[in-house]
C-alpha cells in the first residue's frame, strides 16, 4: 500500500481572540513608528503622519462580501477588502482603492464581525481579510480576528510585503496565508510596483508563513512576463516550497494603469497561457484551481 | 471600480455586493469579485466551464441571505 504524505495541518490558536486582542493593541502602539511593511517608512501614523502607503491609523474598506471567486477550497468566502496598499502595481484591479487608502467607507470591526459572523451562518466557509494590503492596518485587522469565534477558518490575503514585526504579530492569527508573488525579479517589481528589494522580502515571508501556517502561493501570469517573472518564481518554489499549493492566475486584465506599460495593454496570449502551465507541470509544482 | 478601458467610475458602495466582468473581443470572458450569484449566471452562459459549473455548485450551498 502507497501511504501519500502527511498533509500539514495548522490550526489557528484556541485562545485566538484573547490573544488578538493583546496583539491588537501591540500593533496600535506600533503605529507610531510604522515599520509593519518592508518600506520601513518609520513615520508616527498615530500623530497624522503617513508614508508611503498614505494610511492613517484607521482603516476604511472598498468591500466586503460572500465571493466564489478564490481558491475552491476557501470558498465560498467573506472577504473584506481593506483600502489601501503598500505598493503601487500599475495592473492593479483594484488601483483605485489599492492605491487610496482614504476610499471607502469607515472600517468599524464590531459591525464587520457581525456581518462575517452572519455569512458564516449561512454557509461561507472561510473569512478572508485582504486589500489593497491588510498588513498595513494591522491593529484593526487583529482586532477584527479577536471579535470572531477561535472555530472560523480565516484567510490572510497579503502581497507578502510585511516585515518580521507584523509577523510576529501575526503569527497563530490565520489559518491559511494566501500570498502573492508577484514579481521573478527586482526590475520588473521596481518598474511595475515601484518597491525595491521585492524577490527577497517575499521569499523572506513565503518562506516563515509555510513555517507558520498553511499556505498558498498565487501567481498572475501577465503578458510578457512569463519568462522574467513566472519562470523564477516557479523555479524557486519548486526547489525552495516543493508541494507548496500554487493557483497560477491567467486571467490578466490591463486594469488601472496598465496601459502605460506595452507589454500590459493586452490579456495573456494562449501560448504564454500554455507555456506557464507547461512549465508549472515540468516543474512539478502543486497547482490548484 | 473603474471600467479597465474607459475608465469611467462605477456607482459602487461598500455596502453592496461588486462584481466586474470584462468580455473580450474574442469572447472570453474574464470576471473578479465573483459573487455567488455572478458564478451562477457565468455557468449558465458557458456550461462547458467545469471551474465555474463548481463555483456555482457551492454556491448553491450557500444561503443567499446576507443583508449588504
Amino acid at each position: 500500500m502507497i501511504c501519500a504524505p502527511p498533509e500539514k495541518i495548522y490550526r489557528a490558536t484556541q485562545n485566538r481572540p484573547a490573544l488578538a486582542r493583546d496583539r491588537a493593541r501591540v500593533a496600535r502602539a506600533a503605529l507610531a513608528d510604522c515599520r509593519l511593511c518592508a518600506h520601513d517608512c518609520g513615520v508616527n501614523r498615530l500623530a497624522g503622519e503617513t508614508g508611503l502607503c498614505h494610511a492613517g491609523a484607521e482603516p476604511r474598506f472598498f468591500s466586503a462580501q460572500v465571493e466564489v471567486s478564490d481558491e475552491l477550497e476557501l470558498m465560498p468566502t467573506f472577504s473584506v477588502a481593506l483600502s489601501g496598499c503598500d505598493l503601487r502595481c500599475d495592473f492593479c484591479i483594484t488601483g483605485k482603492e489599492s492605491w487610496n487608502a482614504r476610499a471607502g467607507l469607515g472600517f468599524d470591526a464590531i459591525q464587520m464581525a457581525g456581518r462575517a459572523k452572519l455569512a458564516m451562518h449561512n454557509g461561507a466557509r472561510t473569512i478572508m481579510v485582504l486589500g489593497g494590503e491588510p498588513t498595513i492596518h494591522l491593529p484593526s485587522a487583529l482586532e477584527f480576528v479577536s471579535l470572531l469565534p477561535a472555530s472560523a477558518k480565516l484567510i490572510w490575503k497579503t502581497n507578502a510585503h510585511g516585515t518580521a514585526q507584523a509577523r510576529e504579530l501575526l503569527d497563530g492569527m490565520f489559518d491559511v496565508w494566501l500570498a502573492d508573488f508577484k514579481f521573478g525579479n527586482d526590475a520588473c517589481a521596481q518598474r511595475l510596483a515601484k518597491v525595491s528589494n521585492y524577490v527577497r522580502v517575499v521569499q523572506e515571508n513565503l518562506l516563515w508563513a509555510d513555517a507558520h501556517s498553511e499556505l498558498i502561493v498565487r501567481h498572475l501570469l501577465m503578458p510578457g512576463h512569463v519568462d522574467c517573472c513566472w519562470r523564477p518564481v516557479a523555479e524557486w518554489l519548486a526547489a525552495n516550497l516543493p508541494g507548496v499549493k500554487v493557483n497560477l492566475r491567467a486571467g490578466f486584465w490591463p486594469a488601472w494603469h496598465a496601459r502605460r506599460h506595452a507589454e500590459l495593454k493586452n490579456s495573456l496570449s494562449s501560448s504564454e497561457n500554455q507555456f506557464a502551465f507547461g512549465l508549472a507541470n515540468e516543474l512539478g509544482l502543486n497547482l490548484i484551481p | 471600480m473603474t471600467h479597465p478601458t474607459t475608465g469611467r467610475r462605477a456607482k459602487t458602495s461598500a455596502k453592496k455586493a461588486v462584481s466586474e466582468i470584462l468580455i473580450l473581443a474574442d469572447g472570453n470572458i474574464l470576471a473578479h469579485n465573483i459573487t455567488p450569484a455572478l458564478a451562477d449566471v457565468l455557468a449558465g452562459l458557458d456550461p462547458a466551464d467545469e471551474a465555474m459549473s463548481r463555483r456555482a455548485t457551492r454556491e448553491k450551498t450557500f444561503k443567499n441571505a446576507l443583508p449588504n
